[in-house]
C-alpha cells in the first residue's frame, strides 16, 4: 500500500497521488493530513512549494466523498446519535442557524432577524414535578420553558408551547403577559412543571414568580421538553447533573432524575438519523479562500489532479473568481457543486447575492491567511464565519483549516484564537527566518558617491515625482538625488543581471507603475520586446493587467520563454515558482515580514538561491496613493506629500533596512557597486540555483570522541554472544 | 507482479505445520531465500483471501497482499534464512508490517531498507507494574485515568510538558535513554530493563536532517496518536508463574501500566528521507528490487550507514519520549494515590521495540554470521540465558509485551530456543491491522466504538475522537489468535495476559 | 596522601605533612626546589625561599610557569599543584637515576624478599605445618562441624571454612542474622533450564550452579552500576515540568 493510504487515505486518491510521482508525503502533509481525517481544525505554516495544498486538499476531497457516499446510502448522520442516557440539547430538533455545543448544554444563535429555537432530546409526561434551569450567558433575546414536540420552535407562538421571555413576559399561544420580571445576562432561570397540579412556573435567580400557566387538559398527557428559543444571545443549561444554583424545595425533580417511566425520547435525532439533509444544490462542503486568482487556479488544478479516480458518486468543484463570466459561475451552482475555490471578492459577492449556500458547509479553509489578512479581508472572513452553522445538519461540526507563510503573525494568531476551535498548530517552520538555502546581499545606491547617473545616455522612465522639479545633474536637492536614485537602480538592475549572468529571476518593485518603466527599460536595453535575442526578455505581473494577461505571462515565464518577471507584492504571493536562482528587490518592502516572503521565492526545496536587494542611502520619494487618492493612482500626478493632502511620501530606505535587520537578527552583507559578490564568503562552490548539501546545526556532538569506545564495546557484544552461540549449539546436530 | 489465478499461486504456497506455510522460490521473481508465515485456521483465512482477491481479473497491481510482500522482501539481495511473516502481518508499504528479514552483514551485496523497519521507528512498548490491586485502583478510575490524561501530552500535534529545546534534543539524539537519567527523569533500574538498554551507541545525530529535528522537537515527550496510547492494565491471566514472578507480577488483579509510543514525526521524517536518498543510490549502484517502495542501499555504503546512524538517533528519540511519559505517569499515580512511585514499585518491566533494525549474531545453516536483522512490527524475543537480556531474566528469556489495540488485551510473553532458530528471535508485536485506515473510517462509527467501550468498562479519554474509527478492534486482527499462534508455533511462550481498565489516547 | 611520593624522594618526614599548612607546603616546595628540581639556580630561589613574603603565592606561580606546570587552578589548590610538583620530581628523580631503577621489576623485589632472612615469627599460626596429617584431620573435622563439602585438597576445604566463619559466624552476623541469611524462595534448579547438554547428568548439574552463580554475579554488578548511576544522577539531576508548556491535543 502506499505510504499515503497509511495514513488512513482512501487508495483511490493514493493512485492519483502516485501518478503525480508523489511517493512520500511531505512533512507538513504527513502531520497534516491525520489531523484533518480525525477531524479537527489545523493551523498550519507552510510556504508554497512545500505540500500544502495536498495537506489540505487530500483530506477534504476524501471527507467530502466520504459525505456524499453516507448521503446517498441514506445513512443521514450515523456520527452524533444522541442515544447517549444524558439530557441534553438536541442537536436535530432545533433552528437552522441555532447551534449547540457538542457537549449539549448550550446554546447560541448569531440571527439577528429570526428567532431559533431547540428542544431537549427527552421530556416528561405523566405525573411528576420537574425543575431544570437555564443561565443566560451572553446578551440577547431568549426564551425559555417547556414545550411539546408538536410545538413550533419558537416557544410560546403557539398552544404547544409555554415560555418566560427575557423582556418579562410569558408566551403561550401567540399570546405574550407581563409576568414576574426581566432578566438578562447571568439570570438564572428555573423551569418548573408540575405536572400533578398542571402547573407550569418560573423562577429568577432563586426567587419563585408565582404560577406562569396552567397546563390544559388537552395536554396533559403529552410529552413535555424543556425548551428555549432564541435571538442573537447564548444560553446555558442544567439538566440536573450538576448540582442547581437555586435548587428547589424536595418534591421537585430535576428533569434528568425523572423516573424512567415519565421520559420520552425526543423522537428527531434520537434514532441516530437525522432527517437526511438533502444536499442543497448550490452548498458545497468545502470552501476554500484564496488570496489571489493565480493561487486559486493553482489549487483548482492541484484538486483535479488528486480527485481523478474518486467516483460514485463523483466530487464536484468550482473555481470561484473574478474575471470570468459570473452567470456561469451561478449556473455552476446551480446544477450542484461539492467544493469551491476562490477569491475573496467574488466569493462574497456570490454569498450575498444568495447564489452560494453556506449552510452545507463543513470546512473552512483559509489558504496564505497572513496575506489575506493584509489584504484586508479579515472582516470579511469573520462575516463568512458567522454565517456558517458551526454543528452542521448531519451532526459534524465546522472543520477549520488555515495555512499561512508564518504562524507568528499577530493577527493570523488572534484570528486563529476568535474562529478555530483548539486547533492545533503544524508549524514546520519557527519564527521568521531567512532559510538556510538563500544568500542574501544589500547593493547601497548612492547617487552621490555614483555619478554615472550625470551621463547616462539612456536610462529607465522613472516614475515623474520629480517632473516638476527642474531636477538636473550638479543641482544637490533632494529632489535631484531622488530621481538620480531611481535612474541608478535601473542601471544597477542591469548591472546584476550582467554580473551574475542572470538567466532566470525575479524581481520585486514597489508600484505598478514602476514595473512598467522597469519592463520597458529592460526591454530597450534589450533590442526589442519581441526582439530574438533579447536578453532581457521579461513579463509582468501586478494587478492593473488584465487576468488573462497575468496568466499568459505568468506561463510564459514559468516555462522559460522570458528570462524575467517583474512584479510587485501584492501578485507575487505565494506563487509557486521553484528554483529560481535569483532575485532583485528594486525597494525594499516596507513591511519587514514581506522581505522574507520575497526572499523565499529563491532557494527553495534545497536549491541555493541569491537575493539581491538595491538599497538607496539617500531619501527617495515616491507615490503613496491612499484612500484618500479618488483614483487609486490611476492618472494621479498629485506630487505633494501625503501630510498635505498629495500623494507621495518620503521612502526612507535605509531605515527599512536597519528594521528588517532587526527582525531577522542578521546583518545583511552588503556589497560593492559592481555587484560582485564574494564567492567565498559562502560554503565552497557555490552555484545559484543548484542543489545545496545538507547542513547540520551548530551543535557538536560526542560521536567521533566516542567513537573508539563504542567500537569496542560493539566488539564486546559480538563476541559475547559469539560464545552463546558456540555453547548452544555445540554438540548439537544442526 | 506477476498477476496468475489464485489456484496457480496456491501451487508456490505449502503449510508444513498446523501453524507454518512456506513460500516456495518463483512464488515472486527473483526470490533468494524461501519465504514463511504463521498462521492459526483463522488467520489463515485471512492471509488466503487477501490473496485471493488481489489476484481477481481486472485488479490492476497497485495493492500487494501480504504474501506477495514478504515473497518481494526475500527477493532483496544479501538475505539469509527466510523472509519470515509473522501471524499480525499485513500489508504495508514496501514490507508488510511482520515481517522480520536478515541480512548477512559480511555479504557486500547486502543491503539495509528503511522500509523494512518502517516509518515510526523504535515504535514500541513499554510495560510498568506497580504493587496497586484492581480493588485499589477501582474506586478511584475515572480519577486516576483523567489524571493519566492530564499529565501525559497526547494528541497529534501536541506538545509535551517537559520542557526541552533544540540543545536537549540534540542531547537526547546523542544519548537515548542515559539524558533521561542524567536529567533525573528515570531510574537506574529502568535503563537496564530495557532494550539496547535504551541507547543504540551508533546514533549520530548530525545524519539526521534539519526538517526530522523541527518536526521532532515539538513533539518530544508526547504520545501521539494512531495507534499510540497508554493503558491502565489488570493481570488477568498468569500463564507462567515463575516467569511472571521473575517480573515482578506476583498475582491476577495486580495493576499494570503500558505505554505503546515510537518516535512519531522525527522517525517518519528520517525513513522519508533516507527513503529518497536511497531511491538514487539504488540507480549507482545497480540494485533491483521488485518494488519501487523496496528502496535499500548497500549497508556498507555512505546512504546505508546515515541511514543507520539516522535510524539509531530516531530510536533514542523514542526511548526518551518513552522515558519521559513513565516519568509523568509516576507522577500521576504518586498524586491520585499520596504515595512516592518507589512505594508503588512502580518499576520497569521491560521496554521492547517493535520498528528497528539491529546487528546481532545468529546461526544460519551451521554457522554463525553477523546479520542485520530488519524488525517491521516484530519483536525481539531472545532466549533465556542469551548475554543481551537483562540478568533478571537471564533464567526467563527476553520479555515480550505485546500490546493488543483499543480495549483488548494484551500479552506478555517470553523468548524461547525455537525462536532464536526459527526467526532469529523474533516474535509477533500486536495485533496487525485486519482493515486498512481507510476501509475502518467508513466501516465503523467512533461513537459505537467508545460506547462499547464504556460498556466494557474502560475508561476511556481521547484527544481525538475522529481517529478512534481507523483503531477499532474490529479493525484488527485478533491479538489472542496471534498470541496463541506464536506459542503453539513456539516462537514465544505466554506468560500473562493483561486487560485495559483505562485507556488514554492521541 | 602524599606520602608515598615523599618516601620516594626520601623526604624527612612524609608521615607528617599536612598540605592544608601552609608554611609546611611552602617549605616542602622550598625543599623540592632545593634538593629535587633545582631549577633555578641557587641565586634565583632567593624569592621561594622567602616563604613569609606576601609576595611568595606570586612568586610560586611564577615558578610553576617556568617549570611549565599544566595545572592551572582557580583556587589555589595546593593539593594539585603539590601532585604535580611532587610527580614531577618524582619523575627527575628516576631520570636521574634511571639505570638504578630500570631493572627493579615486581619480580626482583619479591626476589630481594625472599632473600631476606626469615624471621621466626611470634604468631603460632605462622609456624603451623599445614600439610602434617593433623592438621588435615583438623581441618576435616570443622568442615563437618560446620557443614561445609571437603574438597581433597584441605587448603581448599579450609578457604571454603574460613568463607562460612566470616560470612555467617563473625560477630555482626551473628548480632543480625537477617543481613546474611539469604530470604527468599528456593530456586528449583533441578527444573531449570541449562541452556546446553554437557553430556553428563553430574556436569549438567555442576554448570546449571555455575551458571546460577554467574548470574548472582552479573546481578551484584548490575545493582553497583546502577548505584554508580545513581550516585552521578545525585548530581546532575535537575527534573522539571512545566506544565503551562503542555497542550492537550484535541
Amino acid at each position: 500500500m502506499t505510504a499515503f493510504e497509511e495514513m488512513g487515505v482512501l487508495p483511490e486518491i493514493g493512485k492519483a497521488v502516485e501518478e503525480m510521482d508523489w511517493m512520500l508525503p511531505m512533512d507538513v502533509q504527513a502531520e497534516a493530513i491525520p489531523l484533518i481525517l480525525g477531524g479537527g481544525d489545523v493551523l498550519m505554516a507552510a510556504e508554497t512549494g512545500s505540500g500544502k495544498t495536498g495537506a489540505f486538499c487530500l483530506p477534504i476531497i476524501q471527507i467530502v466523498w466520504e459525505t456524499l457516499k453516507d448521503l446517498e446510502a441514506g445513512k443521514g448522520s450515523k456520527v452524533i446519535a444522541q442515544t447517549s442516557p444524558h439530557w441534553t440539547l438536541s442537536f436535530f430538533d432545533r433552528g437552522s442557524a441555532l447551534a449547540v455545543t457538542p457537549d449539549g448544554l448550550r446554546c447560541q444563535s448569531r440571527e439577528q432577524k429570526e428567532w431559533h429555537g431547540c428542544r431537549c432530546t427527552k421530556g416528561v409526561s405523566g405525573k411528576g414535578r420537574y425543575y431544570y434551569e437555564a443561565t443566560v450567558t451572553d446578551e440577547g433575546l431568549c426564551r425559555v420553558g417547556w414545550s411539546t414536540n408538536q410545538a413550533n420552535l419558537d416557544v410560546g407562538t403557539d398552544r404547544f408551547g409555554f415560555g418566560f421571555g427575557g423582556t418579562g413576559k410569558k408566551s403561550n399561544n401567540k399570546q405574550f403577559d407581563s409576568y414576574g420580571e426581566a432578566f438578562g445576562m447571568h439570570d438564572v432561570i428555573g423551569c418548573f412543571l408540575d405536572l400533578d397540579n398542571c402547573e407550569i412556573s418560573f423562577s429568577k435567580n432563586g426567587t419563585h414568580l408565582g404560577k406562569a400557566f396552567s397546563v390544559p387538559q388537552q395536554l396533559k398527557n403529552s410529552a413535555f421538553f424543556p425548551s428555549v428559543v432564541l435571538k442573537n444571545a447564548e444560553m446555558s443549561f442544567n439538566f440536573g447533573v450538576q448540582p442547581f444554583k437555586h435548587p428547589p424545595e424536595k418534591e421537585w425533580l430535576a428533569v434528568c432524575e425523572a423516573p424512567k417511566e415519565n421520559v420520552r425520547q425526543n423522537e428527531i435525532g434520537s434514532s441516530g438519523t437525522a432527517a437526511p439533509a438533502k444536499a442543497m444544490k448550490n452548498a458545497p462542503q468545502a470552501i476554500i479562500i484564496e488570496p489571489s486568482r493565480e493561487l486559486a487556479e493553482q489549487t483548482y488544478n492541484q484538486i483535479l489532479k488528486f480527485k481523478k479516480y474518486m467516483e460514485n458518486p463523483k466530487v464536484k468543484d468550482l473555481l470561484v473568481i473574478g474575471g470570468v463570466n459570473v452567470k456561469d459561475q451561478i449556473s455552476e451552482l446551480n446544477s450542484g457543486v461539492d467544493i469551491v475555490v476562490g477569491t475573496p471578492g467574488r466569493l462574497e459577492d456570490l454569498i450575498s447575492g444568495g447564489h452560494l449556500s453556506l449552510t452545507q458547509c463543513r470546512f473552512f479553509v483559509l489558504d496564505e491567511a497572513d496575506g489575506l489578512l493584509k489584504q484586508g479581508y479579515g472582516d470579511m472572513i469573520d462575516r463568512l464565519h458567522r454565517q456558517i452553522p458551526k454543528i452542521t445538519s448531519d451532526g459534524r461540526r465546522l472543520q477549520m483549516i488555515v495555512c499561512s507563510a508564518t504562524l507568528h503573525a499577530f493577527e493570523v494568531k488572534k484570528m486563529a484564537e476568535r474562529l478555530m476551535h483548539f486547533p492545533t498548530w503544524v508549524d514546520l517552520k519557527g519564527e521568521d527566518a531567512v532559510p538556510e538555502t538563500v544568500h542574501h546581499v544589500v547593493v547601497m545606491v548612492d547617487p552621490q558617491k555614483d555619478s554615472s547617473w550625470h551621463s547616462l545616455r539612456r536610462h529607465v522612465q522613472t516614475d515623474g515625482v520629480h517632473a516638476k522639479d527642474n531636477v538636473r545633474p550638479g543641482n544637490n536637492t533632494a529632489e535631484t538625488l531622488s530621481e538620480a536614485v531611481k535612474m541608478l537602480k535601473g542601471e544597477y538592475c542591469v548591472k546584476a543581471i550582467n554580473e551574475h549572468k542572470m538567466d532566470r529571476a525575479i524581481i520585486f518593485c514597489r508600484t505598478k507603475l514602476d514595473c512598467d518603466n522597469l519592463e520597458r527599460y529592460l526591454n530597450q536595453v534589450g533590442g526589442g520586446a519581441h526582439s530574438r535575442g533579447n536578453q532581457y526578455s521579461c513579463v509582468c505581473l501586478h494587478g492593473d493587467r488584465k487576468p488573462q494577461e497575468r496568466k499568459a505571462n505568468l506561463e510564459r515565464f514559468k516555462k522559460q520563454e522570458v528570462k524575467f518577471l517583474i512584479c510587485t507584492d501584492v501578485a507575487a504571493r505565494g506563487l509557486d515558482i521553484t528554483g529560481l536562482p535569483f532575485m532583485i528587490n528594486v525597494t525594499l518592502p516596507d513591511e519587514k515580514s514581506n522581505y522574507v516572503h520575497r526572499i523565499g521565492r529563491v532557494g527553495r526545496a534545497e536549491r541555493m538561491g541569491l537575493a539581491i536587494s538595491l538599497v538607496s542611502s539617500v531619501p527617495e520619494k515616491v507615490w503613496y496613493h491612499g484612500e484618500w487618492c479618488s483614483s487609486r493612482g490611476r492618472n494621479c500626478w498629485n506630487t505633494r506629500l501625503t501630510d498635505e493632502g498629495g500623494c507621495c511620501i518620503w521612502y526612507n530606505e535605509p531605515r527599512f533596512l536597519a528594521e528588517i535587520e532587526d527582525h531577522l537578527n542578521v546583518t545583511i552583507q552588503q556589497v560593492e557597486p559592481d555587484l560582485k559578490v564574494p564567492m567565498d564568503e559562502f560554503d565552497g562552490k557555490v552555484v545559484y540555483g543548484q542543489k545545496r548539501q545538507q547542513m547540520g546545526s551548530q551543535y557538536e556532538n560526542h560521536v567521533a570522541q566516542m567513537a573508539p569506545a563504542v567500537k569496542d564495546l560493539a566488539q564486546l557484544e559480538s563476541e559475547v554472544q559469539l560464545m552463546y552461540l558456540k555453547r548452544q549449539f555445540k554438540g548439537r546436530n544442526v | 507482479m506477476v498477476v496468475r489465478s489464485y489456484n496457480d499461486e496456491l501451487k508456490y504456497l505449502e503449510k508444513i505445520t498446523p501453524n507454518c506455510w512456506r513460500i516456495k522460490k518463483g512464488f515472486q521473481p527473483n526470490m533468494n531465500v524461501e519465504g514463511v508465515f504463521y498462521v492459526n485456521n483463522h488467520l489463515e483465512k485471512l492471509m488466503l483471501d487477501e490473496l485471493r482477491n488481489a489476484c481477481r481479473p481486472g485488479m490492476v497491481g497497485g495493492f500487494l497482499p501480504g504474501v506477495k510482500q514478504i515473497a518481494n522482501v526475500a527477493a532483496l539481495p544479501g538475505i539469509v534464512g527466510r523472509s519470515v511473516g509473522l501471524p499480525d502481518v499485513h500489508s504495508g508499504y514496501g514490507f508488510a508490517i511482520g515481517n522480520m528479514a536478515a541480512f548477512d552483514m559480511g555479504d557486500p551485496k547486502s543491503v539495509v531498507s528503511p522500509g523494512g523497519v518502517g516509518f515510526d521507528i523504535n515504535c514500541g512498548v513499554r510495560l510498568l507494574r506497580t504493587n496497586l490491586h484492581e480493588k485499589d485502583v477501582l474506586p478511584v478510575k475515572e480519577q486516576l485515568a483523567q489524571s493519566m490524561f492530564d499529565h501525559i501530552p497526547v494528541g497529534v500535534g501536541s506538545k509535551g510538558i517537559i520542557p526541552m529545546n533544540a540543545r536537549d534534543m540534540e542531547e537526547a539524539l546523542e544519548m537515548g535513554m542515559d539524558w533521561s537519567l542524567r536529567e533525573g527523569y528515570i531510574w537506574a533500574e529502568d535503563k537496564e530493563h530495557c532494550e539496547e538498554y535504551g541507547r543504540m551507541l551508533n546514533a549520530d545525530p548530525s545524519k539526521v536532517s534539519m526538517r526530522a529535528k523541527k518536526r521532532g522537537l515539538p513533539q518530544l515527550g508526547t504520545l501521539g496518536a494512531g495507534n499510540h496510547y497508554a493503558e491502565i492494565q489488570v493481570v488477568d491471566e498468569i500463564y507462567d508463574k515463575w516467569a511472571a514472578s521473575k517480573m515482578g507480577i506476583e498475582m491476577k488483579g495486580q495493576i499494570c501500566v503500558m505505554i505503546h509510543s515510537g518516535s512519531r514525526g522525527f522517525g517518519h521524517q528520517v525513513a522519508t528521507d533516507a527513503l529518497v536518498q536511497m531511491e538514487k543510490a539504488m540507480k549507482r549502484d545497480n540494485i533491483d528490487t521488485n518494488d519501487r517502495q523496496l528502496a535499500c542501499a548497500h549497508i556498507h555504503s555512505t546512504e546505508g550507514q546515515d541511514y543507520l546512524k539516522a535510524m539509531a538517533a530516531a530510536a533514542n528519540f523514542a526511548w526518551v519520549n518513552r522515558s519521559s511519559m513513565t516519568f509523568l505517569s509516576r507522577q500521576a499515580f504518586a498524586k491520585q494515590f499520596r504515595m512516592t512511585p518507589d512505594d508503588l514499585d512502580m518499576h520497569v518491566i521491560y521496554d521492547v521495540s517493535h520498528n528497528i533494525a539491529k546487528v546481532e549474531e545468529h546461526m544460519v545453516d551451521g554457522k554463525q554470521r553477523t546479520l542485520l536483522v530488519h524488525r517491521k512490527g516484530s519483536t525481539r524475543a531472545f532466549p533465556p540465558h542469551h548475554p543481551l537480556i537483562p540478568v533478571d531474566y537471564q533464567l526467563t528469556g527476553q520479555p515480550v509485551l505485546i500490546g493488543g489495540t483499543m480495549g483488548t488485551c494484551s500479552y506478555v510473553l517470553t523468548g524461547t530456543e525455537q525462536g532464536m532458530q526459527e526467526t532469529f528471535g523474533s516474535t509477533c508485536h500486536g495485533a496487525g491491522r485486519a482493515l486498512s485506515r481507510a476501509k475502518s473510517r467508513r466501516n465503523l462509527d467512533y461513537q459505537d466504538v467508545l460506547n462499547k467501550l464504556e460498556e466494557m468498562g474502560i475508561s476511556i479519554r481521547v484527544a481525538s475522537p475522529k481517529l478512534v474509527m481507523e483503531e477499532a478492534p474490529e479493525s484488527y486482527k485478533n491479538v489472542t489468535d496471534v498470541v496463541d499462534t506464536c506459542h503453539a508455533a513456539g516462537i514465544s511462550k505466554k506468560c500473562i495476559k493483561l486487560r485495559p481498565i483505562a485507556v488514554i489516547k492521541g | 596522601m602524599f606520602k608515598r611520593k615523599l618516601t620516594a624522594l626520601d623526604h624527612p618526614s612524609p608521615d607528617n605533612f599536612s598540605v592544608n599548612d601552609e608554611k609546611q607546603f611552602r617549605n616542602l616546595v622550598v625543599w623540592l626546589e632545593d634538593q629535587k628540581i633545582r631549577h633555578y639556580k641557587i641565586e634565583d630561589r632567593k624569592n621561594l625561599r622567602d616563604i613569609n613574603s606576601s609576595e611568595w603565592p606570586k612568586v610560586f606561580r611564577q615558578y610553576l610557569d617556568d617549570l611549565a606546570c599544566p595545572v592551572h587552578s582557580e583556587s589555589d589548590n595546593s593539593a594539585e599543584y603539590l601532585e604535580w610538583l611532587l610527580s614531577f620530581s618524582v619523575k627527575l628523580e628516576y631520570g636521574d637515576n634511571a639505570e638504578k631503577f630500570k631493572n627493579q621489576t615486581s619480580d626482583k623485589v619479591k626476589k630481594n624478599e625472599l632473600n631476606t632472612p626469615k624471621v621466626v615469627s611470634q604468631n603460632p599460626l605462622d609456624n603451623l605445618d599445614f600439610e602434617c596429617a593433623d592438621f588435615k584431620k583438623g581441618v576435616n573435622a570443622l568442615a563437618q562441624l560446620l557443614n561445609v563439602t571437603q574438597h581433597p585438597d584441605h587448603l581448599i576445604t579450609l578457604k571454603a571454612i574460613s568463607k562460612v566463619v566470616c560470612q555467617r559466624l563473625s560477630a555482626e552476623a551473628l548480632e543480625n542474622p537477617n543481613t546474611v541469611i539469604v530470604k527468599g524462595k528456593p530456586f528449583p534448579f533441578q527444573e531449570a533450564d541449562l541452556g546446553f547438554d554437557m553430556g553428563d547428568y553430574v556436569l549438567n548439574q555442576a554448570a546449571k550452579i555455575l551458571r546460577l552463580l554467574y548470574i548472582h554475579n552479573l546481578r551484584d554488578l548490575q545493582t553497583r552500576i546502577n548505584e554508580c548511576i545513581v550516585a552521578v544522577q545525585n548530581v546532575t539531576a535537575d527534573p522539571k515540568t512545566d506544565t503551562k508548556l503542555g497542550k492537550v491535543g484535541k
